[in-house]
């Protein structure tokens, strides 16, 4: 019980250590970081446009709540007459009256 | 994102409703095989509309299987099912290229010829010039190389200083600077003398190189030496030194002209009455129109051209001319003798003003009324000038 636990603190130990080497690899080489590194990168543009780069895919669509997978984890995000104006493997971009957005933790 | 939805227009799109449970599923799946969606919008819980291209439409069908969605198509739009639609009509389609092979075609024709920028050379000279070249209306535009055009039109027209022959859509623009006759330099390291340019009374002579000729007060004739680059050497009379002259000479001369005193004068009033002839204008034949005579014995004629054009420098080779004859009344008047003879006055003055050299200075005017054996009145009206004759000219050796 007690080393299984212990591999498991070590593992994550080592994930934590290897993206703060990528991290800093990245910012080394000025690479692009939603690439290096596995993140989204979002873009808003006021409250009536979000572009979502780099996600993996979408949980849930409504016309008022949308959560999308990313390498980040979930995000959430909340408004009215949500539309998803355009769609390819890379980039989601919605369109609507935007209240919030969230990052599930 | 204009060029974006046209790219789509281009493309051609379908909006399809899908439904079922797993929507969500549906569209992950679907940007996984690289289909590109857009305008997703959720109607009601189970069902959404959405854009799709007409590739991706074809790839639908097992996702939809697989989601266990139903897909149905609710619009149909773009170029692809446009010309679809079109596809039986062979007329049409026939006409549709005949229209764009016509339109290359007359677009490829000069059919106007526009000149601009001359004052003193009539624009008809330099149109005929042009037409000598071959540059003159219904003459393919490809064939004509402009920089030689413009070469020829400088070294064929006399008094131009600068040409430039542009092709622009149907229409050929010629823009022209006329340049004033220069006599020809002469080097400075050349000798020569100063003779006059014209006739005249020396008012003052400055000789700065060179022997003068003349003095003040003499009289002298166009053409007649007045510094001289010749300068004699004491005791070597038959080796003289030759000198580029150079002296400002103020001479004296007279302007006239004459202008008949009228005591009637003539003058033409329209009296409103006016008639309009159209004739069309096809690939530069005229086409005349229900043109009837005009049966005024007094008229003006006022010409407008109106061509069809798209822009300013698309001429189509259609037109409308628009000939009106404006009907005239003449009237004859008596004038008195005083303002007869402040007309002629006017007129002969105008007249001489237009031979006076700029830089010339105004120094006296005189108007003298002559009556000639017909018992005419004569305005003879002399204008005296200031102006430095001095004209430089090569020595010949």
């Amino acid at each position: 019980m007690q080393k299984k636990r212990r591999s498991r603190t070590q593992k994550s130990k080592g994930e934590e250590n290897k993206r703060k080497l990528k991290e800093k690899v990245a910012e080394l080489l000025e690479l692009p970081k939603e690439v290096v590194m596995d993140l989204p990168k979002i873009t808003m543009f006021g409250d009536r446009n979000l572009l979502v780069e780099n996600y993996k895919g979408i949980i849930e669509y409504d016309d008022n709540k949308i959560r999308i997978n990313t390498g980040k984890g979930i995000i959430k995000v909340t408004g009215e007459k949500l539309v998803i104006k355009e769609i390819t493997q890379e980039d989601l971009m919605i369109d609507g009256d935007i209240d919030t957005l969230e990052f599930l933790k | 994102m204009l060029l974006f939805r046209l790219w789509n227009y281009i493309r051609g799109y379908v909006i399809i409703v899908v439904e079922g449970y797993f929507l969500e599923k549906f569209v992950n799946i679907c940007t996984r095989r690289q289909i590109l969606l857009f305008d997703i919008s959720r109607q009601k819980n189970s069902k959404m509309t959405l854009k799709v291209s007409i590739k991706g439409f074809r790839m639908l069908r097992p996702i939809a299987k697989k989601t266990g969605c139903r897909v149905r198509i609710l619009k149909k739009h773009g170029l692809p099912f446009l010309i679809n639609r079109y596809r039986g009509r062979k007329t049409f389609l026939l006409g549709a290229a005949l229209f764009v092979v016509l339109f290359y075609i007359m677009t490829s024709f000069v059919w106007t010829i526009e000149i601009t920028g001359n004052e003193k050379i009539e624009t008809q000279l330099i149109i005929e010039k042009l037409a000598s070249m071959g540059v003159k209306p219904g003459v393919l535009k490809y064939r004509i190389n402009s920089e030689k055009v413009a070469d020829r039109i400088i070294m064929d027209v006399n008094g131009l200083s600068y040409v430039s022959v542009v092709v622009r859509g149907t229409k050929v623009k010629v823009e022209v600077a006329e340049g004033v006759d220069v006599p020809p330099m002469v080097p400075l390291s050349e000798p020569c003398d100063i003779v006059a340019g014209k006739d005249g009374v020396i008012k003052s002579i400055v000789v700065k190189a060179g022997q003068a000729a003349v003095k003040e007060g003499d009289t002298v004739k166009k053409g007649q030496i007045l510094v001289s680059g010749n300068v004699p050497i004491k005791n070597m009379e038959n080796n003289p030194r030759m000198v580029h002259a150079i002296g400002n000479i103020l001479a004296r001369t007279w302007y006239e002209s004459t202008q008949p005193v009228e005591l009637r004068v003539v003058e033409k009033i329209r009296t409103g009455r006016k008639k309009d002839n159209i004739s069309l204008f096809l690939f530069s034949k005229k086409i005349n129109l229900f043109n009837k005579k005009v049966s005024y014995s007094n008229y003006e004629r006022v010409e407008t051209e109106k061509f069809l054009s798209i822009g300013e420098n698309l001429v189509l080779p259609f037109g409308a001319v628009i000939e009106t004859y404006y009907e005239n009344q003449i009237i004859e008047a008596d004038v008195s003798l005083e303002e007869a003879k402040e007309n002629a006055a006017n007129a002969a003055y105008r007249k001489a003003l237009e031979d006076i050299p700029e830089g010339a200075q105004i120094v006296d005017r005189r108007i003298e009324f002559i009556e000639n054996q017909n018992g005419d009145i004569i305005a003879d009206v002399i204008i005296e000038c200031l102006e430095d004759i001095g004209v430089k000219k090569e020595i010949e050796r």
